[in-house]
């Protein structure tokens, strides 16, 4: 699948701007930053350490707001949001892989997986539920805690739980950050599934070109800038790409 | 190292802050007690001393000062006019005090307490002996009468208004003619005082020609001790004859053994809420130690000690215990006026002296407070030295709980059955009531200890039954309340184990009062047939009541049931009551062991009914014969006719004759008159008929009925309850602290989860309700288990005291208030914390490391 500007924009981003501190102090972890994302593409955000990824997709997710510019969500601005707006839209517009501490470890894995839809008081979609489980492949391991489960059947289960309630987008950062590579191909190819199975969109932070290589397009930044916005490659001419940025 | 345990202090502010305050709490209630009741001691002796300025010998009766509802030790009046005339007394002002009466003002209530608290009768004395000041003058001539200060302000009496005082005989009208105060309190302790001349005080009292004290004042140049000593060569050895200094010694030492049982009493609950404190303190550290395991690995990896790491924890428990028992001691002595001013407003007033600090008080707050911290800080410290350096390393959840070794679940066993056994041995071996008491303490604290250290096991039960209702009504957030309860067991347990306490000692005390109530008013309504009581809160009352009811048309029987003191020759006290023979039958039913109610009609003069147990303790039976000493130490012999259980104890140890009760035992006032009504008579027509004659004769009282009347004592026990319920409350609130504490450093904890949450979509009402989810099932369970061991403490406690007639009655509505309460008490501890994870910033939770 490519990118076409035909579909219809999911998250658009306009010269998205983010500094920490003051002065002589202050940081530019995002120094001007447009970015759209159509619906149905899976887009994988590389760059250096240090490059402003985790911070566009804060801003992007509405978990943080910009120094300056503006983030639209599925046509909503989410400048003109407060605080509990932007906690309905996060639950019900939004899912979210972190690269660690994803699950609550007083619940099983299956009561994580519905917490988005507990949360919003929502019955799930039995049909849609029960090929996600099938999809995960937990097994008999529906009722164990996280803290019974491996890192990535963790892994898996955040990814179910991002899924569960149709987000109009995922956003994942370093999902696979904390994986051995075994665990790591399970849920890139989970999230990959979704986008081709679904047509789900998903935003992913990653620094592992063999992970970006699942992407179908690339979007690399340094220094708080876009400087690639191109179709993924596999996972050499990732790294290849990287070597010249 | 010594740096970061104070680094450790000042970064949590508000963890310090509480647990400081579990200290504080404990420490001030403690030094609170010594400072108040060193103050009234004080301030008492500074009035003994002044009030006695010129009294170098008093002559008083050889029984003086034992107690107060038997009849006051008197000697004839003779006696004073032979100590004038020993050669070296100055002057010598013969005294009766402390008699009973009632001042009724024109609109025919009370002057004085209406709390029960008595208004005792004074005579007049020479002004260089006169302890009083007054505001107008003392009375000089009969029918005069100075009031106490506050208790004629309450009733709007002033000098010059006409009073009317009844004692043991008819009512008659008074001249107030000033008002008076002691050492410038307006009552003393809240009884009222009444200071009459000597003849009034004597016709009051029933007591003519009688004194309770000689003031005697030396000539110049005679020492106390020559003039002690000439005296007693006069008066010879029916009256003991005390030095002005010994007098004083005397009535300091029985004010201080009153005081004892205040200071005592007091001091329980300052304990109290020290264990519950040492609960929160011990919690606090299990939980930053745990919370500090990566802190103190990565310490060892870098070369240090688990001594230093013992000492930086333990210097912590040390800075955290002084500070919090420098600011105890502080609180204490703020505390101390505040004390003064509730036991004021409640009616009790003492006289005022600045706050006496001991150094008795600076050392033992002081001392409790840092040993009790530094003890409870002990094994967390331990355990902080037990962590290895690779923890610093490890991933994940740090203090996931170990399961127990079987050996600690057994020794924690141990300690809650040693409680246990203790509370038997002190129930049960027949003890001495002091080391019985103290038995029965410890016992208590262990059985505390070890439920506490046993309680992890029931946490996971308890919150899924607690936790089960929650969840039909918050969802999601319950289920992760309930999961974050369990999650580390030994943290809710301790939680809740600090509630426990208080709650299980409020619960015993309800279970106490309610089984007194119980056996009270079951006892009461058994033993007594008439159909009406008359009787005075504040004390006994006027013999003539009966026989005036006696001669009501519609009033059958009309009876006095009298009481009275004696001592036998070993010189243990017995008490007394005295019926008719020919009228008791009718208005009491005595549950005869040997005996019967013809036997009762019969007693003779010299003839006594015995409580069953009293005789059999002292081998008497039907037929024997015994001797009972009066207040003058004249042996009274008396003929046992019967035997009888008294569960209710409404009759004493000996029933003798009304009559012989009266003259032998100088017992003029009575308790109760007993009204049964006439056949035919309707309950109504009793009442009114009655109710008019008290009013016209003895104005302060009002007839009962039998139902009435328990219900009045009933409910006057509710007043103890609620001094209680306010003491233990202190405990309670500690153990509040504790669960702010604990969910606050679990939110602390669980700043990553609570981000997450927040990030997935969780709302901030909804993270509230999980806080206070963890907290309501930490409070309830906490009550739950107070209750389960007030059950406990209660039938335990019970068990000997059945055979003196007390019923085990459980107050199921107040212990169920307690489980509604303990959980208000958890949305309360919850709501700061609460507030605080609500606003949890979702980005710093997910970056921070
Ligand atoms: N809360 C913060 N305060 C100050 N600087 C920050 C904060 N968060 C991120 N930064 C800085 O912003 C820049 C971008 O950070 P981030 O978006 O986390 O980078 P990446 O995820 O690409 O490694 C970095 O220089 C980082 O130090
Ligand atoms: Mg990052």
């Amino acid at each position: 699948m490519s990118v076409t500007t035909t579909s219809p924009l999911i998250v658009s981003a306009l010269d998205l701007r983010r500094t920490y501190g003051e002065g002589d102090a202050a940081v530019h972890a995002l120094a001007g930053v447009s970015v759209d994302f159509p619906t149905g593409g899976y887009t994988a955000v590389m760059g250096p350490s240090g490059s402003g990824k985790s911070t566009l997709m804060h801003l992007l997710a509405g978990l943080d707001r910009p120094t300056s510019g503006t983030v639209a969500v599925d046509g909503i601005e989410l400048s003109a949001l407060d605080d509990s707006e932007l906690t309905r839209l996060r639950r019900d517009r939004l899912g979210f892989v972190f690269q660690a501490f994803n699950l609550v470890p007083v619940l099983n894995a299956e009561e994580n997986i519905l917490l988005p839809l507990t949360l919003a008081d929502r019955e799930p979609d039995r049909d849609w539920y029960d090929e996600l489980i099938r999809t995960v492949d937990l097994g008999d391991r529906r009722t164990h805690r996280p803290s019974e489960l491996s890192g990535g059947q963790q892994q898996r289960v955040a990814v179910a739980r991002a899924l569960v309630h149709k987000p109009a987008v995922v956003f994942a950062d370093e999902p696979t950050g904390n994986l051995d590579s075994t665990s790591s191909a399970e849920v890139l190819s989970l999230l990959r599934r979704a986008a081709d199975d679904y047509g789900q969109t998903i935003v992913m932070v990653t620094h592992d070109p063999n992970a970006a290589s699942y992407a179908d397009r690339l979007v690399v930044l340094a220094d708080g800038r876009v400087v690639r916005d191109e179709p993924a490659g596999d996972a050499e001419a990732v790294l290849e790409l990287m070597k010249t940025v | 190292m010594n740096r970061l345990a104070l680094r450790g202090l000042r970064e949590r502010k508000a963890r310090t802050a509480f647990t400081l305050l579990a200290v504080v709490l404990g420490v001030a209630l403690i030094a609170g007690t010594f400072v108040l009741t060193d103050t009234i001691s004080k301030s008492f002796d500074k009035l003994i001393a002044t009030s006695g300025e010129n009294v170098d010998v008093r002559v008083v009766a050889p029984d003086t000062g034992d107690d107060f509802d038997s009849a006051t030790a008197t000697f004839p009046a003779s006696v004073a006019e032979r100590v004038e005339q020993v050669d070296g007394v100055a002057a010598a002002d013969g005294a009766y005090r402390e008699g009973f009466v009632t001042v009724i003002d024109e609109a025919g209530e009370r002057v004085g307490p209406t709390t029960g608290a008595p208004n005792i009768a004074f005579s007049a004395v020479e002004e260089r002996f006169d302890p009083y000041e007054y505001e107008g003058r003392a009375p000089a001539a009969d029918g005069e009468v100075a009031l106490s200060e506050k208790a004629a302000q309450d009733a709007g009496v002033s000098v010059g208004d006409e009073v009317r005082i009844q004692g043991v005989g008819e009512i008659e009208p008074y001249e107030v003619v000033g008002l008076a105060t002691f050492g410038g309190a307006g009552s003393v302790g809240g009884a009222a005082f009444t200071v009459l001349t000597l003849p009034d005080v004597q016709k009051v009292t029933g007591d003519a020609g009688k004194l309770t004290e000689i003031d005697v004042q030396a000539e110049p140049g005679v020492s106390q001790a020559e003039l002690k000593r000439r005296v007693s060569a006069a008066v010879g050895t029916n009256v003991a004859v005390r030095t002005g200094e010994e007098d004083q010694a005397q009535q300091s030492q029985d004010l201080d053994e009153i005081l004892s049982f205040l200071t005592i009493g007091l001091l329980v609950f300052g304990l109290i809420a020290l264990l519950v404190g040492a609960f929160v303190i011990f919690n606090t550290f299990t939980i930053t130690v745990a919370q500090r395991t990566r802190e103190f690995g990565m310490l060892r990896t870098i070369g240090a000690s688990r001594r230093q790491i013992l000492r930086a924890v333990v210097l912590e428990a040390l800075l955290i215990g002084a500070i919090g028992s420098v600011l105890g001691l502080l609180a204490g002595i703020g505390l101390a006026p505040l004390l003064y001013a509730l036991f004021g407003a409640i009616g009790f007033d003492f006289p005022s002296t600045a706050l006496v600090i001991a150094a008795r008080t600076i050392v033992v707050a002081i001392l409790l407070g840092t040993v009790v911290t530094l003890l409870s800080s002990l094994v967390p410290a331990i355990r902080a030295t037990r962590v290895s350096p690779i923890e610093a390393l490890r991933e994940g959840a740090v203090g996931t709980p170990k399961r127990k070794r079987r050996w600690v679940l057994a020794f924690e066993a141990g300690v809650a059955g040693l409680g246990v056994a203790l509370m038997l041995v002190g129930l049960f071996a027949g003890l001495d009531s002091s080391p019985a008491l103290t038995l029965l303490g410890i016992g208590a604290v262990l059985v505390f200890i070890g439920v506490g250290l046993l309680s992890p096991l029931l946490v996971g039960p308890l919150a899924s039954l607690i936790g089960r209702p929650l969840k039909a009504t918050g969802g999601v957030a319950a289920k992760i309340a309930t999961g974050n309860a369990v999650r580390t067991p030994s943290r809710t347990a301790g939680t809740a184990a600090a509630l426990m306490i208080g709650i299980a000692l409020v619960a015993f005390v309800a279970i106490f009062v309610n089984g007194f109530k119980a056996s009270f008013s079951g006892a009461f309504e058994e033993a007594v047939t008439a159909d009406f009581v008359v009787f005075d809160n504040s004390g006994l009352m006027p013999e003539a009541v009966a026989p005036a009811a006696a001669a009501l048309p519609s009033v059958g029987t009309a009876a006095n049931l009298r009481v009275g003191s004696g001592k036998l020759a070993s010189g243990a006290d017995v008490a007394l009551a005295g019926l008719d023979p020919k009228l008791a039958p009718d208005v009491v039913k005595i549950d005869w062991v040997d005996g019967s109610d013809e036997a009762l009609a019969a007693l003779g003069p010299q003839d006594a009914m015995l409580k069953d147990d009293w005789a059999e303790e002292r081998k008497l039976e039907v037929g024997s014969a015994f001797e009972i000493r009066n207040a003058e130490r004249r042996p009274v012999r008396l003929t046992v006719r019967g035997t009888y259980e008294d569960r209710g104890q409404l009759f004493g140890d000996v029933v003798i004759q009304d009559r012989t009760l009266r003259e032998q035992f100088n017992s003029k006032a009575v308790l109760a008159a007993l009204v049964a009504a006439g056949p035919g008579s309707s309950e109504g027509e009793v009442r009114s008929e009655l109710a008019g004659l008290l009013d016209r004769r003895f104005p302060t009282l009002d007839p009962q009925t039998r139902e009435e009347f328990i219900d009045s004592q009933v409910g006057s026990v509710n007043q103890i309850l609620y001094v209680f319920y306010a003491l233990l409350a202190l405990s309670v609130i500690i153990a509040l602290f504790g669960i702010v504490n604990t969910l606050a450093l679990s939110v602390y904890e669980r700043t990553r989860e609570l981000g997450l949450l927040r990030a997935v979509g969780t709302s901030r009402r909804q993270i509230r309700r999980i806080v206070r989810g963890e907290a309501i099932i930490t409070a309830v369970m906490g009550a739950v288990l107070g209750v389960a061991i007030g059950v406990l403490f209660g039938i335990l406690v019970s068990r000997p005291l059945e055979s003196e007639g007390f019923v085990l009655a459980l107050p199921f509505v107040t212990l169920g208030v307690l489980l509604v309460l303990g959980a208000l008490a958890g949305v309360l501890a919850a709501i700061a914390p609460a507030r605080r994870a609500s606003r949890v910033d979702v980005l710093q939770a997910l970056t921070y490391q």
